[in-house]
């Protein structure tokens, strides 16, 4: 028994000594190759960067710019255009870097998007974003239909860059799709939507999944739209709480909004998130009818809600005296607390968040 | 024609700035961090200085700060490039000091504008 | 010849043991290789520019624990000051340090102290003052009394603005985009994901300027190499194989972000312990369970945190002690999970295997090095045995490290050099010979000054990252 576990063992350790030498010599190979391509890639980069910002600002292509099949220029090029687009911005720049990609990557890119590695297909992806190749919104449509997308990253990026070229198949892709998506993403999503395809959103509220209802919500109030102001409001009073919290926030968002009494109902919710919203959406209004319900707030046993309300009522111009009255006669001690610690805040210039 | 000094950590920036205000007939010099745009404002006289906030070591905010300390006194402009996702210090680049903002990523041709005014 | 036979029993035991972790290992190891490759060569930098745009990305206090750190502190508050993330404050735990760690602080930050109304969700030592920085806003100092690391974590949550927190240790240096990936499973889960951590990685040999990693290399003694690999086994093959199946026990106590709600409710980090960062994850899968929730603990192997590695003898033999005494006293105090299927793969696998392989492993090994030491004495009468439980020993130790730095090479190739890999790969090989029994036996006298009763986290000198 001994002699066989030796000889087992001893083969076992062999055969894995083997394994790892060979994969040490293929790592090392390649390893050596990818240097050496790097330092290729770079010195194209070095090469091709003066005249790719020329070619960016001016929209003429000097010679010798083109990949024509060589892989390392391809790369230099895809990098220093990704970098160019990180750091330079404006309409004329960002339809050249789309141009410029079109005619020297777009062939490749698409017989990536089919490839079988999976970061290889993400990486394409991402360049036909940050590039804005719109020649490829039909296809990326196309990849979501035949369910070609393998992954759920896959799936979530094609979508964004759908929003981002203004798809018409967006609302109907989302609206079929929200239970897979995360709310945040819906909301990333949502937000690269151009403002003349957003309205379709808007016009068919009602119908959408509650997730992509929250989305909307958000960013109306995110993108301070305040001639969406009247839906807000009309949203004001459902049943859900949650579309109501949501509301709340997107018009305390608003640079201006004009008082409704009713208001004041939602700080005597009984969900603290929507009492925070309430004290936020005062500080936009500055009723002074307010006032006395945001001192109120102060004492209010959610930390969040006391902590808003302070601020809420720093935004008044006679805040700091408010507050001061309460720090120094207030009859709850967490009101006095935060009054005091909000005074001080303000004292040393700072009122984020 | 205006002196002007680019302080900023990337290259590559510098070099596209570099590129957009020669065009425009300034002349330019480049620090590559905080602490060297001091010493080379100490020897010599610049109209505008571009200034990145986000530099290792110093940020932008430090160099204008240290300036201030100096408080020799200059006419010298002040151009604070920002990173819009930087959003813990966005009240206080605005308080500063600087004497315009540029967000990155820029335009080339904003950018030409902004200097022209801010030399003129 | 009984004894002999008793020998011999003795040793088939031994096999029968090491046997089964190396079966377990190989398990682990294959789990991380295919989750390695899939992400091989994504190209993250776009990955994030995503994540930068997102008004909504959930801000985050980042707590730095520091105990007489005063060389370093300086450089590593300044390297996050600069770290790529929308939204976050800085809050530096001063421990009570003996040294001008806090001076320090104050002079260069031009601190000033600040009223502010702390909410007191955990018992912590007292906070003499609080203060905030002149020049960075989003910069504070908890000064408070001496109550060990535990303590100035739950000082720096009490205090905390922010739904999420990440500790840090104090003289650790992070990448400038490894916050956002390390962020990234948080805000891409709804709440799902209540704790992420990333990969630490050494930092001696790594060129270092302002704060930031500039080159990344090997450092030269043998000993810190040693851990170099020792770290890339940890992570590569121990943390991905068991996050992938929410198995996860440890996120790292140097680099790991928690939601605030959960470890308040869970009670913070315990005072008594010395393996706290472990301590509080079981914590944390306990509450999970006992909840019925099916929140996530992650591990995220590319965005890295660099820390110093001790290089004397002294003070990697302490180091190990109290990792090895935090250990037991975790999987002490939560016993209870300890193949209780109510709490599910954390009770059956994760707790298991910590106790039966990480625990009572350097008890095994060094039973296996006595062995050969007895046989040795006796004459060499089971050459052919010891031969055996040698190979055993190989697999074990070295041939598994030579797999972790190749696994390094494979996908996240953080070391630029071709060289490095190859010197990687052959300090591996010689892990069985010496490095390897150095650390069984401090392990083990962990476990001899936990019988005899030792505690405290035992001080470490410090020379600073960026000396």
């Amino acid at each position: 028994m001994l002699d066989t576990s030796l000889r087992v063992l001893l083969a076992a350790v062999i055969a894995v000594s083997a394994v790892l030498a060979a994969l040490l010599v293929y790592l090392v190979v390649r390893k050596a190759l990818d240097n050496r391509r790097s330092r290729i890639v770079a010195r194209y980069e070095e090469e091709l960067r003066v005249k790719m910002y020329r070619y960016l600002q001016e929209g003429r292509l000097m010679r010798n710019m083109l990949p024509h099949g060589n892989r390392y220029k391809f790369a230099a090029l895809e990098a220093l255009l990704a970098h160019y687009r990180t750091l330079l911005s404006g309409s004329d720049i960002q339809k050249q870097i789309a141009a410029f990609a079109e005619l020297a990557f777009a062939d490749i890119y698409r017989k990536r998007l089919y490839g079988r590695q999976w970061s290889l297909r993400m990486n394409t992806l991402y360049y036909i974003d940050k590039f804005a190749m719109r020649s490829f919104e039909r296809e990326l449509v196309r990849l979501t239909e035949a369910g070609r997308l393998q992954t759920q990253a896959e799936f979530e990026l094609v979508l964004s860059i759908l929003a981002s070229f203004a798809s018409d198949e967006l609302l109907p892709l989302l609206s079929r799709s929200a239970g897979r998506i995360s709310e945040a993403m819906c909301r990333e999503i949502l937000l690269r939507v151009p403002e003349e395809r957003f309205e379709p959103f808007v016009a068919r509220f009602d119908s959408l999944p509650p997730q992509l209802q929250y989305g909307v919500l958000d960013v109306i109030g995110l993108k301070r739209g305040t001639e969406r102001i009247g839906f807000l409001l009309a949203n004001l009073t459902g049943t859900g709480a949650e579309l109501r919290i949501r509301a709340l926030k997107a018009l305390s968002q608003m640079p201006l909004l004009e008082t409704r009494a009713d208001y004041v109902n939602h700080a005597a919710s009984d969900l603290w998130q929507e009492r925070m919203m309430a004290a936020k959406l005062f500080a936009v209004v500055r009723d002074r009818r307010f006032l006395p319900v945001l001192e109120q707030l102060l004492a209010d046993s959610v930390w969040w809600v006391r902590q808003q309300a302070a601020q809420s009522i720093l935004s008044f111009h006679d805040g700091r005296s408010v507050l001061a009255k309460v720090a120094a006669f207030g009859a709850d001690r967490f009101a006095r607390d935060t009054a005091e610690e909000y005074l001080e805040k303000e004292g040393s210039g700072d009122g984020d968040r | 024609m205006a002196k002007i000094l680019i302080a900023d950590d990337e290259s590559v920036l510098r070099m596209l700035i570099r590129d957009t205000l020669e065009d425009e007939g300034h002349e330019i010099e480049e620090a590559s961090d905080g602490a060297e745009a001091l010493e080379m404002l100490a020897e010599r006289e610049y109209d505008l200085l571009v200034l990145d906030y986000m530099m290792p070591r110093m940020t932008g905010i430090e160099v204008i700060a240290e300036l201030a300390r100096r408080s020799e006194p200059g006419r010298m402009k002040i151009l604070m490039l920002t990173a819009k996702s930087q959003q813990s210090d966005q009240e206080q680049i605005r308080a500063s000091g600087a004497d315009a903002f540029m967000a990155k990523p820029f335009s080339p041709a904003e950018l030409a504008r902004l200097v022209e005014e801010m030399c003129s | 010849m009984a004894t002999v036979d008793r020998l011999q029993w003795f040793g088939w035991l031994l096999f029968g043991y090491m046997a089964l972790v190396v079966c377990f290992y190989t398990f682990l190891f294959l789990v991380s290789a295919v989750q390695m490759r899939r992400s091989y060569r994504l190209d993250s930098g776009d990955l994030h520019t995503m994540l930068e745009d997102n008004t909504y990305a959930k801000p985050v206090s980042i707590l730095v624990p520091a105990y007489n750190e005063e060389k370093g502190i300086y450089a590593s508050v300044r390297s996050l000051l600069s770290i790529r993330y929308p939204h976050y404050e800085v809050i530096v735990i001063n421990d009570g340090s003996k040294d001008h760690t806090l001076q320090t602080l104050i002079e260069k930050f031009q601190m000033v102290p600040v009223h502010k109304t702390v909410r007191k969700q955990l018992e912590t030592a007292p906070i003499r003052a609080i203060y905030r920085s002149q020049i960075h806003h989003h910069l504070f100092a908890i000064d408070k009394e001496n109550g060990g690391k535990a303590d100035a974590l739950n000082a720096g949550i009490n205090v905390s603005r922010y739904p999420y927190f990440c500790s840090l240790d104090g003289d650790s240096l992070l990448e400038r985009e490894a916050f956002l990936k390390v962020m990234k499973p948080i805000l891409d889960a709804d709440g799902d994901v209540i704790a992420s951590g990333g990969s630490v990685r050494i930092a001696n040999g790594c060129r270092i300027e302002a704060g930031e990693v500039v080159s990344v290399g090997l450092p030269r003694q043998p000993l810190v190499v040693m851990q170099v690999i020792e770290y890339l086994r940890a992570f590569l093959i121990g943390r991905i194989g068991l996050s992938r199946h929410n198995l996860l026990l440890i996120v790292s106590g140097a680099f790991g972000v928690f939601s605030k709600a959960w470890v308040v409710e869970a009670g913070g980090y315990r005072k008594s312990s010395v393996g706290e960062d472990m301590e509080l994850v079981v914590r944390l899968h306990r509450l999970n369970k006992e909840k019925k929730q099916n929140k996530k603990i992650v591990y995220i192997p590319d965005p890295v945190c660099w820390t110093e590695a001790p290089d004397s003898l002294k003070y990697l033999r302490r180091q190990r002690n109290r990792w090895h005494r935090g250990l037991f006293e975790s999987l002490w105090a939560h016993r209870r999970l300890i193949f209780n299927p109510g709490y599910g793969a954390i009770g059956l696998i994760s707790m298991p295997y910590f106790v039966l392989i990480e625990l009572i492993a350097p008890v095994i090994e060094l039973l296996a090095y006595i062995f050969f030491l007895i046989d040795l004495l006796a004459g060499g009468i089971y050459v052919k045995f010891a031969a055996l439980l040698f190979l055993l020993l190989l697999l074990y130790g070295s041939l598994f490290s030579m797999f972790a730095v190749l696994l390094e090479e494979w996908s996240l190739r953080k070391y630029p050099k071709v060289t490095d890999i190859v010197k990687l790969f052959l300090y591996a090989l010689g892990e069985t010979l010496w490095y390897r029994p150095l650390t069984v036996l401090w392990r083990c006298e962990g476990l001899l000054q936990l019988a005899i009763g030792k505690r405290g986290w035992g001080e470490m000198k410090r020379k600073g990252v960026s000396a």
